[in-house]
């Protein structure tokens, strides 16, 4: 069953278009995670859905109850959607437990319900401590467990991890997102981090200007990203010029095979690749190229290598050290992105299959 | 982090000039405590006895605790009503409302009073009473309030819609509770004005302990009766105080001032609006169009318009001439409570920062003759100089200046300080250096309301303040008293023209008005 | 306004501020330490005393800083003061309060020329200070409230249940007090006790003189027990044609009829002692007493002096034979109040 289903949604801020046209579509039980740099519209999409903003055009449907167009306005207490605002802000008035007891109605199964839903979010020691009294971490897990209580239809979560340290934030995230599993909730996660968007979510979309120009798997929106914007947005991306012919493109670093879920081109083309698709060897198979730069990042080394007269910044795995000026041979695994001139356009209907 | 920020901060050296500047203020809030102690106990345990235990106390008390209660409900009510009205919603000239909801306090409440009691004789009692002083008093709350509101991070009362709240419920579990620090300071302020009130009452029949304290002032000589009543008073402002310091803590820091990301839409009334607009103008022709309208009447009836008129510049002189000294001095004196409250958090630095706020229920009589008590007991020197009436500011005004220097003492961390010292400053050059310029909008807002506060001054002024020097505030008096009003007239309307431009100032840094869309 | 230019605004308004601290704890009453220039501590109406003290320093180029306020404020804050009062002259509205410095032995002797000036009732029996000017207790009434002819024989009428909300009475005043004296002294504690219980359960309570008689003239409420003076700063402010109301006269030696007096005395810690008796002398005088006379509706009490104002006839106000002196400092009335319920 769909959760959301979002119709042709546009707003404006005064003369500034904020959302384009926005159509949208999440099954029950599902997380999205909008992916995009800032100012493209995701938290503005947010707060639409949640209700805290009036809609320009289009419509919203959540639970199959339709909850805002032009003309109608179902206010953010009657929508059953929980919200998980940056930096959590719970109620600096209330214990950690009346925070969470806060959206539930008052009755026998209240207090049971919040100990349930502490107990999911592992903060069942902490109930009676002021937010004050919280880590960042608790602070956020706590925020969740208090959108989860009144187990929405949806839960909003708007860049939640956004003020905390990497390491805690790599973590929280998982955690975040076992705990959404666990209680089967529908989720739209905001972030411009894909890391972040990848661990938590099924489904990434990904925005820029108001629009979303791909939604899909993590996996087909970071291998087969529709055009070059979102193959940035969604991580590192190497581009290079190649000729292509239906399913195979020539390039400086050989004939690549073109992703099986993107269309067939034809003729000259951007060619995308991920940097940890080019691997990299001492043996003389492949495209020769000459290493200009090598900055050893641990796990893996950032490798500068120009072949002919083009330069690329490549993703070398493992402990291998590598010696600027030296001749190495290069060889692409896996398929690759490939883009005829600057045409290419977002798919208009965002559905998850 | 959250947790050991206080640990820390406790552990840190308390530099020794913060707690000389606390003494100060402390020992001079304990003159008066001192001198109704003393006088009370002149009376023996018998006579304090059957003092309290009269059936006029108990009429004092149930009056003076029901019109202590009624206006300070009705001014949190009527403040924070229109602040939410002014911050939050599509209000007809909110950026104008902005200041002259606040303009009422330049309304003395005498002058309120005289103007509505000449106007039908109904007001003179307890509901005309709490009427008058809910309108007069309102301000008090209306701008922390606001302040705290635009302060407010939006994010709570999406959270709180999106848990199935409504506005309504909003407002009540999670913006007022919020608000509560800010709301609790300014309505401690109006509990413990009623409580020292008198000229307004006065004027009005009401029978209270302050005016009862006047009147036995009035009717006998080095009086243990008056003492006594000074006594209860201390003990009403008490718990009324400790209330005010538990919900402070139990909340936290207001987050005041810091300003959010995001503003928010404000919410439309809708076919509320015109009825709310006209709230507004209805409250501010009460409170300011008919006091005004009532002197103009006096000065166009009255056979004494015109007399003293040579008075009124050197009234004004005199005025200025208290209250800009007096402003800085009591600004001075409380700057270090509130630091040490607010930078070394513990049992003793709130003890020191609450006092004042324990005799601001004492009316300006006890707190003068005690300062006459003292300094001729034991700092003769010292009496009749304008020290001495200084003095006497400081411990009627303190709290207010308290009030209006936290907010922003609170805004500027401590970290700075110490980056200050790691770059070889000394603490006190330190604090000079870097927290002064930082709270500098706090000084000036605590300034303008003092010296609004003093202006209308009139008891400690009349009996500590040089020979021969004469205020607005004492000029209204002295006329009123002859029944010139039309004389009075005059001197009063520049009272509150004069007192407009502090509240005016005091509004714009408290809340600011530039930046509302 | 930029906060750069704020941030120097403020600066330059410390400066300012500074600049006004800097010599304030220094600052003594202006003029105080002067020698030609008398401290009075002023209760009397303020336009009686500035007119005298303009008169006397026209006289006698001898300069007079005043204190103003209540009488009994100011007689409670030289009590306190003790003998490091800097006050010169006291000059009282009533006579209570400076008797009650006579009391604790904080007045001087007047030199007896200034006590011959009033007849002897009219002097404290010590000589420690000398009535200025006289007023009598009256009723004032609405006329369209009541008419003169339904007044009572005596003030003590005014208890009983028929003048329900009828009488307005301010028990805060030194000369309802006094009142309160001559009705015990003339029918003893009870009668006084149980009148003051008639009036707080029958009449309405004001707290100043002013507010009761704007009240009977607003016709608010129909009578008020206050001085003669009072209807005539209201007269003078309104014009006596436009008065609604109007002051019975009680007479035949009634407690209601009762004269009270202001006063001036010396204090004894004063520096100044021979200007301090020049300026009472003065105030005693013909050309001081026509000063004090004219500045307001009270009876002076220099002998040959006549009031310019409509005044009854001090001769037929048939007041009750009791001199101010006897009146003493109001201790015995406030006890009475405080029995009754009223203070």
């Amino acid at each position: 069953m769909t959760s959301i289903s979002i119709r042709n949604l546009t707003k404006s801020f005064g003369s500034e278009r904020v959302l384009r046209g926005i159509d949208l579509d999440l099954p029950e039980g599902k997380i999205l995670a909008l992916l995009g740099p800032s100012g493209c519209g995701k938290t503005t999409l947010l707060r639409l859905i949640a209700g805290f903003d009036a809609v320009g055009a289009g419509e919203i449907v959540v639970g199959g109850r339709p909850v805002a167009s032009a003309r109608s306005h179902v206010p953010p207490e009657r929508r059953r959607i929980g919200y998980v605002p940056q930096e959590g802000a719970l109620f600096p008035h209330l214990t950690l437990a009346g925070n969470v007891a806060f959206g539930l109605r008052r009755g026998a199964g209240r207090v049971d319900r919040v100990r349930e839903i502490l107990k999911l979010t592992g903060l069942e020691e902490l109930g009676q401590r002021y937010p004050r009294e919280l880590s960042g971490g608790q602070q956020q897990r706590g925020a969740l467990a208090r959108a989860l209580a009144p187990s929405p239809e949806i839960v909003l979560l708007d860049e939640p991890f956004n003020a905390l340290d990497l390491d805690l934030r790599r973590a929280l995230c998982e955690e975040v997102t076992r705990m959404l599993r666990k209680s089967r909730a529908t989720a739209i996660l905001v972030t411009h981090d894909p890391q972040e968007a990848f661990v938590s979510a099924d489904y990434v979309a990904v925005m820029q200007s108001g629009r979303i120009m791909q939604f899909g798997s993590p996996e087909a929106v970071y291998h087969a990203p529709l055009n070059a914007d979102v193959a940035r947005i969604t991580g590192g991306c190497v581009l290079i010029e190649g000729r292509a012919d239906g399913k195979v493109v020539q390039t400086d670093l050989g004939p690549i095979a073109l992703s099986a879920d993107l269309p067939a081109v034809q003729g000259a083309v951007t060619v995308m690749l991920r940097p940890e698709q080019i691997r990299i060897s001492r043996q003389e198979t492949g495209v020769a190229a000459l290493l200009k730069a090598a900055s050893f990042r641990g796990a893996h080394t950032d490798a500068d290598v120009a072949v002919g007269d083009r330069e690329i910044r490549i993703s070398v795995p493992g402990a291998e050290r590598l010696q600027a000026g030296a001749t190495v041979w290069l060889t692409v695994e896996g398929a690759c992105a490939a883009y005829s001139g600057e045409g290419e356009m977002p798919d208009r209907r965002h559905r998850a299959a | 982090m959250s947790l050991a920020a206080p640990l820390l901060r406790q552990a840190q050296r308390t530099p020794s000039w913060l707690l000389i500047g606390t003494l100060v203020p402390s020992v001079l809030v304990a003159v008066p405590l001192f001198y109704v102690a003393v006088r009370s106990f002149e009376a023996g345990l018998t006579g304090i006895a059957s003092e309290i235990f009269r059936e006029r106390t108990f009429d004092l008390l149930v009056n003076t605790l029901t019109l202590a209660a009624c206006v300070t409900t009705a001014a949190a009510a009527i403040g924070t009503a229109f602040a939410w009205c002014v911050e939050r919603t599509d209000l007809p000239m909110r950026r104008a409302w902005r200041v002259l909801a606040s303009l009422p306090l330049a309304v003395p409440a005498f002058v309120a009073s005289f103007a509505w009691s000449s106007f039908h004789a109904g007001f003179e009692s307890m509901a005309g009473a709490i009427f008058i002083l809910s309108l007069a008093s309102y301000p008090l709350v209306y701008l922390p309030v606001a302040a705290a509101l635009r302060s407010m991070e939006p994010a709570f009362e999406d959270v709180s819609r999106s848990l199935g709240k409504g506005r309504w419920e909003t407002f009540f579990r999670v913006i007022l509770p919020q608000a509560g620090p800010a709301l609790g300071a300014g309505a401690l302020l109006v509990l413990t004005h009623m409580f020292a009130e008198f000229g307004a009452l006065s004027l009005l029949r009401v029978q209270t302990f302050t005016t009862a304290i006047f009147a036995s002032y009035e009717l006998q000589f080095d009086s243990a009766t008056a003492a006594l009543q000074a006594a209860v008073l201390v003990l009403l402002c008490l718990p009324a105080a400790y209330g005010e310091m538990r919900l402070r803590r139990k909340i936290g820091v207001a987050r005041v001032g810091r300003g959010s990301a995001r503003r928010m839409a404000p919410v439309r009334l809708g076919r509320w609006r015109l009825p709310v607009f006209l709230c507004f103008c209805l409250s501010f022709a009460l409170s300011l169009g008919v006091p005004l309208l009532i002197l103009v009447y006096w000065l166009t009836v009255g056979f004494s318009a015109g007399r003293g008129h040579s008075d009124i510049l050197p009234a004004i002189g005199g005025s200025l001439s208290l209250a800009v000294p007096g402003a800085f001095v009591v600004v001075l004196l409380a700057l270090s409570p509130v630091l040490l409250s607010v930078r070394h958090e513990g049992p003793l630095s709130r003890a020191a920062d609450r006092l004042p706020y324990i005799v601001h229920g004492l009316p300006g009589l006890v707190v003068a003759l005690a300062l006459v008590f003292v300094s001729i007991h034991y700092l003769r020197a010292f009496y009749q100089t304008v020290g001495l009436l200084m003095a006497a500011y400081a411990i009627l005004f303190l709290p207010q200046a308290q009030s209006a220097l936290r907010a922003s003492i609170e805004l500027v961390p401590a970290r700075l300080e110490e980056a200050a010292r790691s770059l070889g400053r000394r603490p006190l050059a330190a604090f000079m250096s870097v927290t002064v310029p930082n709270i500098l909008p706090g000084i000036g807002a605590a300034l303008a309301l003092i010296a609004l506060e003093l202006m209308r001054e009139l008891t400690s002024t009349l009996m500590l303040a040089p020979i021969g020097v004469a205020t607005l505030a004492t000029e209204v008096w002295t006329h009123t008293n002859d029944g010139e009003y039309a004389a009075a007239a005059p001197f009063a309307a520049l009272l509150v023209a004069v007192s407009a431009l502090p509240v005016y100032f005091f509004t714009r840094r408290s809340i600011g008005i530039e930046d509302i869309q | 306004m930029s906060e750069i230019v704020r941030r120097r605004f403020l600066q330059g308004g410390a400066a300012v501020g500074a600049a006004f601290l800097f010599p304030a704890p220094f600052v003594r009453s202006a003029g105080a330490e002067d020698v030609r220039t008398l401290i009075l501590y002023n209760g009397q109406h303020r336009q009686t005393t500035d007119a005298v003290v303009q008169a006397f320093a026209e006289a006698t180029g001898i300069l007079i800083a005043a204190r103003n306020g209540s009488s009994a404020q100011l007689a409670n804050q030289m009590i306190e003061e003790g003998d490091a009062s800097p006050a010169d002259v006291f000059y009282a509205e009533e006579s209570s309060p400076i008797a009650a410095l006579s009391e604790r032995g904080l007045l001087a002797k007047l030199d007896d020329g200034i006590l011959r000036q009033v007849p002897a009732r009219y002097a404290a029996k010590d000589g420690s200070w000398i009535s200025v000017s006289a007023r009598c207790r009256v009723v004032a009434y609405n006329k369209s409230m009541i008419s003169e002819s339904d007044m009572p024989a005596s003030v003590l009428d005014f208890a009983s249940d028929a003048w329900k909300d009828k009488v307005a009475i301010v028990p805060t005043s030194g000369a309802f007090q006094q009142q309160i004296v001559a009705v015990e002294q003339l029918h003893g504690r009870d009668k006084a006790l149980a009148w003051l219980k008639g009036l707080k359960e029958n009449g309405r309570v004001y707290n100043t003189n002013n507010a009761a008689m704007q009240a009977v003239e607003d016709g608010d409420i129909a009578t008020a027990l206050i001085n003669n003076y009072y209807w005539f700063s209201v007269a003078r402010e309104i014009g006596t044609e436009n008065m609604r109301s109007a002051l019975h006269y009680i007479g035949h030696r009634d407690a209601g009829a009762l004269v009270t007096v202001s006063a001036a005395a010396v204090l004894k810690s004063g520096r100044k002692q021979a200007l301090a008796q020049q300026f009472v002398a003065y105030m005693m005088s013909e050309e001081g007493q026509k000063v004090i006379a004219a500045s307001m509706a009270e009876y002076p009490l220099r002998r040959g002096i006549k009031s310019p104002y409509a005044l009854k006839p001090f001769e037929e106000l048939d007041p009750p034979d009791i001199a101010p002196d006897d009146l003493g400092d109001g201790s015995a009335a406030l006890a009475l109040e405080r029995e009754a319920g009223l203070a």
